[in-house]
């Protein structure tokens, strides 16, 4: 049996009837990454002996009946700024190709604890901002479903990974958009917990108030059972939360009946990919069918969002890497150093006006959900982009529709909804819901995914 | 203005800033000056959380 595009759910069922082992598995995606990976490029670091030595134990240990989670044995990747003992941490960056940690990220720990099977290090953006870039020691990451199109940013090498069927799950972070951009274009299931749900210790920073961490999945189910292990209270980390972590599995019920959904159409109605708008309308109409009660929403523009976001994001990025622009400019890709330069010019006072707009955005959300469980909208404005080296930076001039779930620090998911006919290419939704509420949006597009089969479908690699 | 923001880059590099600038300098202008006293930051510092750490 192929491996390549079972669930996590599927794999511990397999793993429990003894019809699939920890190690065929991780052999078996081993070479299918060695086999594919060359014109995709999501993975820098490929770390076989770790893989082997994981699958190893874990399957020791399932044997004997001694089961530690829902992600023994499973094996998972990690975006490249997410720090490992001993394995380099490069940041995809020229700046840090040699640096080796000596402790692992907190998440890290856990999914060790939890006997998850690490199988390596993930492209990824510059630093988690930089790209997609063509000028660093690695290539960036391609899309699975057409290698000549590139599967979105900043996590890229997750998208493309699990897209591709390397790993049923991988870590990526999310400032802006960039575990639900990636899941968004690659077909897949992002979420971006709350702020503070997941510890960001031992992650190399972007935004220090709007950096999550969180998991990208082939289903909503799988989203759950990821967070099991690594969402949790961290005292070392000045933003974590600490709330109790809830049974995110149980939450799925498959029931939505009566749930109101508040549906942001003004944020995709114009400019928006031509198929998206009968692609929402087509999975508004499965909720409501679901029994949910779906109600149109107003909210700021996204380019408020978006400009509130980056001006904070740009001040605190230029603090980050300071030091390193002023000494070794040139040693940054041109993206990377042109998006975060412009932080030297932004005054005390912009950075202060845009986080008390946050505060004014963030509790316009707030308001809005009284109102409603759930807020729905599209989970990117298009399909992927070309792999075009040429193509002009946007990241001010192009409003995102991820940003504005970041400002508010809500947790929110990205899943499939179906394809632009044009390129073939996924299409995607957003859920979002209030702080700590993961179970809510797991829920709802648990439902979904359940009544739909766009999670099914997978790229053709040969 | 770079240079007082203590930033002494090479000519081909700080051709790129300069032609990138003018997208972030029209950003910042569209932060809204005028809101309402009680809009606080969204920092706002908790001495208890920094004794948890």
């Amino acid at each position: 049996m192929d491996p390549a595009f079972l669930t996590i759910a599927e794999l511990n069922r397999f793993y429990d009837r003894r019809e699939l082992s920890p190690v065929e598995v991780t052999r078996s995606l081993l070479d299918r990454i060695a086999a594919y990976d060359g014109k995709l490029h999501s993975f820098i670091r490929v770390t076989p002996e770790v893989a082997l030595a994981e699958a190893q134990a874990a399957e020791r240990e399932l044997a004997a009946g001694r089961r530690r989670g829902p992600l023994h044995g499973i094996p998972y990747a990690l975006k490249d700024i997410v720090e490992t003992a001993g394995i380099p941490t490069t940041g995809h960056s020229k700046l840090y190709c040699d640096y080796v940690p000596a402790a692992d990220a907190h998440l890290v720990t856990l999914l060790k604890a939890g006997g998850a099977v690490l199988m390596g290090k993930l492209a990824t953006w510059e630093f988690a901002l930089g790209g997609p870039s063509w000028d660093l020691p690695w290539p960036p990451a391609r899309n699975p479903w057409n290698p000549d199109y590139l599967p979105g940013g900043s996590s890229s090498g997750a998208g493309a990974a699990v897209a591709a069927g390397f790993v049923p799950g991988a870590v990526g972070t999310d400032t802006g958009g960039s575990i639900r951009g990636p899941a968004a274009v690659c077909g897949i299931a992002g979420l971006k917990p709350t702020y503070g749900r997941v510890s960001r210790r031992g992650v190399f920073p972007n935004t220090f108030t709007m950096d999550h961490c969180g998991p990208l999945t082939r289903s909503a189910e799988d989203v759950a059972l990821f967070m099991q292990v690594i969402a949790g209270f961290d005292a070392e980390d000045l933003g974590s939360e600490d709330t109790p972590v809830p049974d995110y599995a149980a939450a799925l019920t498959g029931s939505i009946k009566s749930l109101r959904l508040g549906l942001i159409e003004h944020w995709y109605a114009h400019g928006a990919h031509p198929d998206l708008p009968s692609a929402m309308s087509a999975a508004i109409e499965v909720l409501r069918g679901l029994g949910a009660i779906v109600e149109p929403l107003q909210l700021s523009s996204l380019r408020d969002y978006t400009d509130c976001k980056t001006t904070i994001s740009i001040a605190e990025l230029y603090a980050i890497h300071e030091k390193d622009l002023k000494t070794r400019p040139r040693d940054f890709g041109r993206i990377l150093r042109n998006r975060v330069l412009p932080g030297a010019l932004i005054g005390a006072e912009d950075y202060v006006q845009a986080l008390r707009w946050r505060t004014v955005l963030a509790r316009e959300q707030a308001m809005a959900l009284k109102q409603f469980d759930a807020l729905l909208t599209a989970g990117a404005l298009g399909v992927a982009d070309p792999a075009d080296p040429d193509l002009p930076d946007r990241l001010v001039s192009l409003p995102s529709i991820t940003m504005p779930f970041s400002v508010g620090g809500l947790p929110a998911l990205a899943i499939p909804c179906g394809f632009g006919r044009a390129e073939g290419l996924p299409l995607s939704l957003q859920i979002a819901a209030a702080p700590m509420a993961e179970p809510t949006v797991l829920r709802i597009a648990h439902a979904y995914q359940q009544a739909t089969d766009w999670h099914r479908r997978h790229p053709d690699l040969a | 203005m770079t240079r007082r923001a203590g930033l002494d880059l090479p000519e081909e590099l700080m051709q790129q800033f300069i032609a990138a600038w003018p997208a972030f300098e029209a950003m910042v202008r569209r932060i809204p000056r005028n809101l309402d006293r009680a809009a606080e930051p969204a920092h706002s510092y908790r001495p208890l959380r920094i004794m948890r750490g």
